[in-house]
């Protein structure tokens, strides 16, 4: 598997076809076929949402449950961005590397409060937090909130960020909210994405 | 001025030699595979203050709760440029196409009342935000631009909800480029801060 190193050659290394394929061609393939994987569900009622109240939310340690999905929508290393049988909750990195991650919660029909997508590594550390309000909240001071005007709207936080990870590491996303949604409070067309972008020294 | 390895023309005659082959493949691989990239990113709680001026971030380990995640590229150079008043941020050594990220969150606070809170992208900042803050009047009353910032986001924060901002734009950027992070958040909070780690950071990456 093309690990993103070059060779250094040396004076009197000699150019076999072996030495040519792991050089010059999974080289280029590693710069052009990179690993990405693309998560998404297709149906509604990823998680159950629990209730919060508004002062346990976002204080120090995100409270919030793990989303699953049915199905990939492109698995470019298949077998190792994602492993085992459906709902999978996670992306798992097949090589070292810098790796842009993200993901986005599709919350339907949300009221008063605050919901929040939260993009995990290795499920316990946090990468990325997007906290929303919830349009049944005094909006008089609106900016940029799709025109919400009632008292009851969709909120789809989104997450995204580049990260170290080693071959093995993993990403997950997960949803909270302060709001008492109870039951199938996601909408399918929610995802999760994992993609190489290089090297570090 | 900084540049990629261009891999030479070949030519008839000439000889692979591994000077050659070190030159013209694997150092244009190298530089593909580790282009520059650096992340800034606040490791703990922190309060950030408020008022009726935007403010400048810092991730210098002075002043804020800053940490360098990486800071890297092929051929060694640097593009985390903190330590000094107006600096805070990166520094642009070899000229592309960058994508810039940034996120902060500001958490839930009680006694905060309906507003506006921004974040945004400058650009050679130097030392004069406060003077760019004077031009932006009157938030929440009315002005949602700034002028100065390259992008910026606003953050919903409304009765003491937690909120997030963020950054993701991609530009040219000519070598000696300076980027900085700034936020506004009005007033009616008496402690304003990013909750814990990671909530808020700062990144660029070299071609998108």
């Amino acid at each position: 598997m093309p690990t993103g190193t070059p060779r250094t050659w040396a004076a009197g290394d000699g150019l076999t076809a072996a030495l040519a394929n792991a050089e010059f061609r999974d080289q280029f393939i590693a710069l052009y076929g990179v690993p990405r994987g693309r998560l998404k569900r297709t149906s509604n009622g990823g998680i159950t949402v629990a209730s919060q109240t508004v002062g346990t939310l976002h204080t120090t340690v995100l409270p919030a449950n793990l989303m699953k999905f049915n199905i990939a929508v492109y698995n470019a290393y298949t077998g190792a961005m994602v492993t085992g049988s459906t709902p999978w909750s996670r992306l798992i990195a097949p090589i070292d590397g810098i790796y842009d991650a993200s993901g986005m919660l599709a919350f339907q029909g949300f009221q008063t409060g605050a919901v929040c997508a939260v993009l995990r590594q290795n499920a316990t550390t946090i990468i990325d937090a997007e906290v929303m309000a919830g349009p049944g909240l005094n909006n008089t001071q609106i900016v940029g909130a799709s025109g919400i005007s009632s008292t009851t709207g969709d909120m789809t936080p989104s997450v995204g960020t580049e990260i170290k990870m080693v071959a093995g590491d993993f990403i997950e996303i997960y949803g909270t909210c302060n709001n008492a949604v109870g039951g199938d409070s996601i909408w399918g067309d929610s995802i999760l994405s994992l993609e190489w972008k290089g090297t570090l020294a | 001025m900084g540049a990629y390895p261009v891999p030479a023309t070949s030519m008839p005659n000439d000889q692979l030699l591994a000077v050659g082959l070190n030159a013209n493949v694997r150092d244009p691989l190298r530089a593909g595979f580790q282009r520059p990239r650096a992340k800034l990113i606040y490791t703990q709680a922190a309060s950030l203050g408020s008022g009726t001026q935007p403010l400048a971030l810092g991730w210098d380990a002075a002043g804020s709760h800053g940490s360098t995640v990486y800071d890297d590229a092929y051929d060694g150079s640097k593009l985390v440029n903190v330590g000094t008043p107006g600096a805070n941020g990166f520094q642009i050594k070899i000229p592309d196409i960058y994508r810039i990220r940034a996120r902060i969150t500001w958490a839930y606070n009680a006694s905060a009342s309906a507003g506006v809170r921004y974040l945004g992208l400058y650009q050679n900042y130097n030392n004069s935000f406060i003077a760019i803050g004077s031009a932006i009047g009157s938030i929440p009353s009315g002005v949602y631009g700034d002028p100065q910032a390259l992008q910026y986001d606003y953050a919903r924060w409304i009765n003491g909800a937690p909120c997030s901002a963020k950054i993701d734009i991609t530009m040219p950027c000519v070598e000696g480029t300076c980027l900085q992070l700034g936020i506004f958040q009005n007033s009616g909070v008496a402690l304003a801060y990013v909750p814990g780690a990671a909530y808020m950071w700062f990144s660029i990456q070299a071609g998108g």
